[in-house]
């Protein structure tokens, strides 16, 4: 086991780092180089100007001397500065991943909150009208692009009944400064963006939810149980949903992945101040050093999040043996 | 005796339409498809176009007509028309814009859905057939694109500059450039699911006997691929393909809102969500009717896929 997940340490390590060079080539490719646009605002430069201040960033040398450069900078903590923000770019970062830890951890709980009873009840109640309308909204939730469901609730909440803030991550000005108006503060800012993110993830956890329990009543272990003379509750719940959820770690840990990448969308229609607009920001305002710090985050923490998926599924299903068969 | 003569491709057709929803799914995509080939002849006959612009008649309502007038005379150019779904931000009719996105969105889903299988095909039947370190790398390399969080990923993708890229620039018109790049980056990322199923199939068929016997009959790689194994795939292909496209509409819709995927005029579901977000206070209808469209065809790729999955393993719904 043990072996295994050093290998697997291992091999993560190495696409983060084989990521970690192709994006900073395709960073490269895209339009706007930082002196150009630099060189684009001082009407009375030379070209022989131009020519110098690449040199002296080493623009004009090959990629991968280039990538080598930051990377070297990099792994001592030297991420570069902000172009936009004229500040190093560890101090831009922070904030955001707290907020986007924040959005994703809050859509994920409530997500299974509800996911879970109705994918139970709609499997233990098959073929009733409330199982097809649970159904329904579960197809629904995974078909429903967010940024627009985003959209509509802003128009609903914001616009219509002018309950909560259109975007935002706080208020500007607090009118009281104890902790407890804060949160709630903190809490009414959160409430559109992660009913938004939510919906895909609600939707596939009581589809997962409700075909793991229909396949795991069917087992002979619940027969016996039922057999035994259990009541209904107790077979229901104890017997059957442990079981159903041990799978679910997986599809959970995975699906933190696909929260992260869509926050990106959602963090854009509210204005949430996330790693997810920080990206989007910053590529649409050529500002590299944090594109790249932004996206390397995003795609190391679903990276992270794949291996505690693995690492969960052996620990809890002792069923699972990562060792090479004798 | 009645079952004798049954045929298994109409009992599974029987079983797909049993389930409502797929047959319901099944009908919204005859309609769409239908809808963006009619657009040009809808237009012609409606005399609307797509791209016509009409500054005095704005954020026109639902039903409501206007007439299109030069700026600089009083009198009306031509006779009114009537808007049924109401004029955007320059005036333009909404109805036919969402006509003509219907041909880009669902034409990009399509495209993304043949050639990902295509693609996907090829990958997964190599890695199958053959094996050994071919596997293994091919397999290494799908399930590390699996794992990529692929919105940032396809965001990079998106704003890049492809007349950059040297072998690209000979396909890449200036006006059909941003949706067949859509195709190309959304292509990248959507085979990869199709070459582990069609991989899967390939392992668990190619130690059937009747591979065997054609082996022994003398019958080449690819007649043993293409004639004996692949056929067998067809079925869970097609679930796959459908999602795929259910997948890239939204995927498109989603970059085309950030502003980096299908670019104006050229009308896509996902670009007429653009503008439509600072618009709310003055037009908030402009937001509802592309998101409705973009989820109506989204849901009903995802349902055919259902339906088919369902037919395709009966036991599973009992």
């Amino acid at each position: 086991m043990l072996r295994y997940f050093s290998g697997r340490l291992l091999g993560a390590v190495a696409t983060f780092f084989v990521l970690s060079y192709v994006i900073f080539q395709l960073m490269a490719l895209m339009p706007g180089d930082p002196v150009d646009t630099m060189a684009s605002s001082i009407p009375n430069i030379t070209a022989a100007d131009i020519a110098r201040l690449k040199a002296l960033y080493g623009l004009d040398k090959p990629g991968y001397v280039r990538f080598w450069n930051w990377f070297s900078g990099a792994i001592t903590g030297d991420l570069g500065y902000s172009r936009t923000y004229q500040v190093p770019v560890t101090q831009i970062v922070a904030g955001p991943i707290f907020n986007t830890f924040l959005l994703s951890i809050c859509s994920l709980s409530l997500a299974l909150l509800i996911a879970i009873p109705l994918g139970v009840f709609s499997a233990l109640k098959k073929n009733s009208s409330f199982d097809y309308i649970v159904n329904f909204f579960a197809f629904a939730g995974i078909s429903v692009p967010s940024f627009w469901l985003g959209i509509v609730l802003i128009i609903l909440f914001s616009v219509t009944f002018q309950w909560l803030p259109a975007g935002g991550t706080t208020s500007v000005e607090l009118s009281g400064s104890e902790a407890g108006s804060a949160f709630f503060d903190r809490l009414k800012y959160l409430i559109l963006p992660v009913t938004s993110l939510m919906f895909f993830q609600l939707g596939s956890f009581v589809r997962y939810t409700r075909n793991a329990m229909l396949e795991i009543l069917n087992d002979d272990f619940i027969r016996t149980a039922r057999a035994k003379g259990l009541d209904n509750s107790k077979v229901v719940f104890k017997h059957a949903l442990r079981n159903a959820l041990i799978p679910l770690i997986t599809v959970v840990s995975i699906s933190m992945g696909f929260l992260l990448s869509g926050a990106i969308i959602t963090e854009t229609v509210f204005a949430y101040n996330g790693l997810g607009r920080l990206v989007y920001d910053s590529i649409m305002g050529n500002d590299f050093n944090v594109a790249m710090v932004g996206l390397l985050l995003v795609v190391g923490m679903v990276l992270l999040m794949n291996m505690v998926a693995d690492f969960m599924y052996a620990v809890v299903d002792p069923r699972v043996s990562y060792e090479k068969p004798r | 005796m009645k079952n004798l003569d049954r045929n298994p491709r109409t009992d599974l057709i029987k079983r797909f339409y049993k389930h409502r929803m797929a047959s319901f799914g099944m009908g919204m995509v005859v309609l769409f498809l239908l809808l963006a080939v009619m657009a040009p002849a809808i237009s012609w006959l409606y005399g609307v176009s797509p791209d016509q612009q009409n500054v005095f008649n704005r954020y026109a309502s639902v039903w409501s007509s206007g007439a299109t007038r030069n700026a600089f005379s009083r009198e009306p150019d031509a006779a009114a028309v009537l808007h049924v779904l109401g004029t955007d931000e320059l005036g333009r009719d909404v109805l036919m814009r969402l006509l003509y996105g219907t041909q880009i969105s669902i034409g990009i889903g399509l495209a993304v859905g043949l050639i990902s299988a295509l693609f996907g095909i090829l990958i997964g039947a190599v890695a199958g057939y053959w094996g050994g370190w071919v596997d293994s790398a091919l397999m290494r390399l799908t399930d590390s694109m699996l794992s990529l969080p692929i919105i940032p990923v396809l965001i990079v993708l998106a704003a890049l500059d492809f007349t950059k890229v040297e072998f690209l620039n000979r396909i890449i018109t200036s006006e059909n450039e941003s949706v067949i790049k859509m195709v190309f980056i959304l292509c990248l990322f959507s085979w990869m699911t199709v070459a582990r199923l069609v991989r899967g199939k390939i392992l668990s068929v190619k130690q059937m006997d009747y591979v065997a016997a054609a082996r022994g009959l003398g019958a080449s790689h690819s007649r043993i691929l293409f004639l004996h194994i692949l056929p067998n795939t067809v079925g869970p292909l097609l679930v796959a393909v459908s999602l795929i496209i259910g997948q890239a509409i939204l995927i498109e819709a989603g970059l085309s809102y950030l502003g980096l995927g299908v670019q104006p005029p050229t009308p896509s579901w996902g670009n007429m969500l653009f503008n439509a977000q600072e618009l709310i206070y003055e037009a908030p209808l402009l937001a509802f009717f592309p998101g409705v469209m973009i989820f109506l065809a989204v849901i009903s790729f995802n349902f055919i896929g259902d339906g088919l999955q369902l037919a395709l393993n009966p036991k599973a719904d009992q």
